[in-house]
């Protein structure tokens, strides 16, 4: 990152340069980005598309709709294919035109620090942040911050004063990619950027952390299904716990029971977890993948409603409705 | 003097023991409290909410005029979720409240598409207005029970606790009871429901009764030959152990589920099987998965494939997540350039080795079939002016959609942008009218509690 290590490249298309002149970067990796992605790629991506003001949203490294419409923006601009796949072709332009620091955006991403945009403005003319994000940094001391990082070698620590979240066990994707050791390219360049920047460019952007979750449910729905799965099955077979989420979203969907997550699992007497606490225990990250298989639709019960254990089962009506099938331990009835 | 001292010690110990638990008596005491408050609260305002029901559903039966009518069967669908909320809050198992909530269910759904509707252009049959009639006689009769319910457990001092309790040690709380008081209540809500709503006006059947009509003709198959299918559909060798267990009588249909072990141990495979016809299910692999080495793109191809393989062709990715190891893709047929929603599949794919991790048929198998109405009335064009006009349209597709009324209808669906939000809106295809709107959820940043 220090300023020795900058290579010239010579090419045709970046003729136009001003200042220092970037390194060619291989940073993508090889796979085609498509919709629904997570990981470096994809922080990669939005941080180049909204360098030349294509993509203005939070950089999350999530590949959601925002990204999908900027990619088709970006196609059609250049004349390619609008298909919103991020293929060679498209990666390679995005290389040759924009800059993109890794190290820069990823510590931004740990922090969840808010910067200026990312982006072309010379910092002399930038514009004060336009109200929105609680605007604190100015480009300034953002890339002043950014700079010092890179000298003191990146080690993730959060020292800057920083705002909200440093990272937790739920880093989707991120861990990853990092194995993959890729080049940093420069910053600080005068981008050409094939002339068609759009006209509305948003000096302010975020760099926040995200998750993919499924339509309909949060992060935090999905915790306390987890919590649930975990307190009354841990121990089970895998498809045993998915099916064990799966009750609890037929149940959801059936007008018996209450139509939230929350309701059908604080039900008094629904679940022998919830009566005796065992809600409360941390879950374990297969817990939290069965929840989501069954919210992705998966249902091992047949659309069950109700499931016990033969063994521990306290109250006799249970065993009277019509079983459907028995995995691991748990019968799963209607 | 040694004794007088013992005497001394021994009597402060006890005495600190006696406050100790009296102390500890107290806060039980007090936690008890609180949670039959819970229910006590639950309950009176259950009993509170059918009063108000009744009087609605008596009000809107004497309104004339279409606005005022909308205010009432409104505040009726209103009451309603509200009593269904409340009847959660009860123990379950304890009151046996099935048909009451079912009654209630009912009674909101009935209300909402008659309130939302609009009644210039389709005024209330003569046959809704019978229901909506009957709907009040039987509010009026539950409502009344509850109420005998309710003077009989605020003059006997009646505890919910004290049920909870005894249902918990397993004593069938006993005849005369609460209890039985709301089984006659249920009793009679169970007539009610029967009488007046059929289950095939209207609603759908749900896809495992449709797959039990679909699998009907198809020819058995012995455990055998479904174990070959199982291991066949999911690319295993013939050699893998395997054992296959008959689905119990809950299920509409009757098939197997087929667990198969791989040799190494450490992966197996669980899949559910048509008896007859042989049509798979459903299937999960569990195993731990490593790093992901293909990206989403490849593991969707490598599902298309898979599908492809299967003989399930002709079939369009319509949405792809990654979950950190795992890619998930929704695969829907397409017929005419229509994409039919009702047939979906689910396939999941590990990240590490592109392997088949999770695959969910049973929505093709029980709906995929010819259909015949596929050209709509509208052209796009006109689909398009019925759109918000602060809508800016991106992407547009025909698609067979399942909507509110549990009816297929031909649509457009229409991906749209507005202030930064993606829509999908599904308009009926030959007259234009929303079918769905709904905003398309982004990625959940990351909320991280340990900074606070």
């Amino acid at each position: 990152m220090l300023k020795s290590a900058k290579i010239l490249s010579i090419s045709a298309l970046t003729a136009t340069l001003l200042l220092s002149i970037p390194q060619t970067s291989e940073a993508f990796s090889d796979q085609v980005i498509q919709k629904g992605a997570t990981g470096d790629d994809v922080v990669e991506l939005q941080a180049r598309l909204q360098y030349i003001g294509y993509y203005t949203d939070t950089i999350d490294g999530v590949f959601g709709w925002g990204t999908y419409w900027s990619v088709q923006e970006y196609q059609e601009a250049f004349g390619m294919e609008v298909d919103g796949l991020v293929g060679d072709d498209l990666k390679a332009r995005l290389n040759k035109t924009t800059n993109y620091d890794e190290q820069f955006v990823h510590e931004a991403l740990e922090n969840g620090r808010k910067f200026t945009h990312y982006g072309t403005t010379p910092l002399e003319i930038q514009k004060g942040p336009k109200g929105s994000k609680g605007g604190g940094s100015t480009g300034g001391q953002s890339d002043q911050s950014s700079n010092q990082e890179g000298a003191s070698g990146g080690g993730g620590t959060p020292s800057n004063e920083g705002q909200s979240p440093a990272q937790s066990g739920q880093d989707q994707g991120q861990g990853q990619d990092q194995d993959q050791g890729q080049p940093e390219a420069a910053p600080e360049q005068q981008p050409d950027t094939g002339g068609e920047v759009p006209e509305e460019q948003n000096n302010e952007a975020n760099i926040q952390k995200a998750t993919n979750v499924p339509d309909g449910f949060s992060e935090n729905d999905i915790q306390i299904m987890s919590n649930a799965v975990y307190g009354e099955a841990r121990g089970e077979p895998y498809v045993g716990q998915v099916a064990v989420a799966a009750v609890i979203i037929n149940r959801m969907n059936d007008s018996e029971f209450p139509n939230t997550a929350s309701g059908v699992i604080f039900e008094p007497r629904a679940f022998t977890a919830v009566a005796d606490g065992q809600i409360y225990l941390t879950p374990d990250e297969t817990a939290r993948k069965a929840v989501l298989d069954a919210i992705n639709g998966q249902d091992p019960s047949n659309g069950a409603t109700y499931y016990y254990n033969p063994v521990t089962a306290t109250s006799g009506w249970i065993f009277g409705r019509p079983t459907i099938t028995q995995i691991g331990k748990h019968v799963f009835a209607n | 003097m040694f004794r007088a001292i013992t005497i001394a010690v021994l009597s402060v110990a006890l005495l600190g023991t006696g406050i100790f638990a009296y102390q500890t008596h107290q806060e039980k005491e007090a936690l008890a409290i609180s949670h039959e408050n819970n229910y006590q609260r639950a309950f009176h305002q259950l009993s509170y909410h059918m009063d108000q029901l009744e009087d609605e559903l008596g009000a809107s039966l004497a309104t004339n005029g279409a606005s005022q009518f909308s205010g009432s069967l409104a505040e009726v669908w209103r009451i309603s979720s509200l009593a269904h909320n409340e009847m959660g809050e009860l123990p379950l198992g304890m009151i046996p409240a099935k048909e009451t909530d079912q009654y209630l269910a009912n009674v909101a759904e009935f209300s909402y598409e008659t309130a939302v509707r609009d009644r210039e252009e389709e005024p209330l049959t003569d046959e809704e207005y019978d229901k909506l009639e009957n709907f009040y006689s039987q509010a009026k009769e539950i409502k009344h029970d509850l109420r005998t319910v309710q003077a009989q457990a605020l003059n006997n001092d009646f505890r919910w606790s004290d049920v909870e309790r005894e249902l918990m040690s397993e004593q069938n709380p006993g005849e005369g009871t609460m209890v039985s008081s709301f089984k006659s209540i249920d009793q009679k809500a169970k007539g009610f429901s029967e009488n007046n709503w059929n289950d095939d006006a209207g609603f759908s059947l749900d896809v495992n009764k449709r797959l039990a009509k679909v699998v009907k003709d198809k020819e058995e198959l012995s455990e055998e030959e479904i174990i070959k299918k199982a291991k066949a559909f999911l690319d295993l060798p013939t050699t893998v152990d395997a054992k296959a267990e008959k689905l119990g009588e809950g299920m509409p249909y009757k098939g197997y589920q087929v667990v198969i072990e791989d040799s190494d141990g450490e992966r197996n495979y669980m899949i559910d099987m048509t008896e007859r016809g042989g049509l798979p299910v459903w299937a999960l692999q569990s195993r731990d998965i490593t790093e992901p080495k293909i990206g989403l793109n490849e593991a969707s191809e490598r599902a298309k494939e898979f599908l492809e393989d299967k003989g399930i062709t002709d079939v369009q990715l319509v949405d792809s997540k990654q979950y950190d190891t795992i890619g998930t893709f929704q695969f829907v047929p397409v017929k005419d350039d229509v994409r039919l929603y009702p047939d979906a599949l689910i396939v999941e794919i590990a990240l590490d080795d592109g392997d088949l991790v999770g695959f969910k048929g049973a929505n093709y198998f029980a709906n995929h079939r010819e259909r015949h109405d596929l050209s709509p009335v509208l052209t796009l064009d006109d689909a398009l002016d019925e759109l918000h006009p602060n809508l800016k349209s991106r992407e547009e597709h025909l698609a067979v959609i399942e909507n509110q009324n549990g009816d297929e209808v031909l649509t457009y669906e229409i991906f749209a942008t507005m202030n930064g939000d993606t829509y999908r809106i599904y308009l009926n295809a030959d007259t234009g009218l929303e079918e769905e709107v709904k905003r398309m959820q982004e990625a959940e940043p990351v909320y991280d509690v340990d900074v606070i």
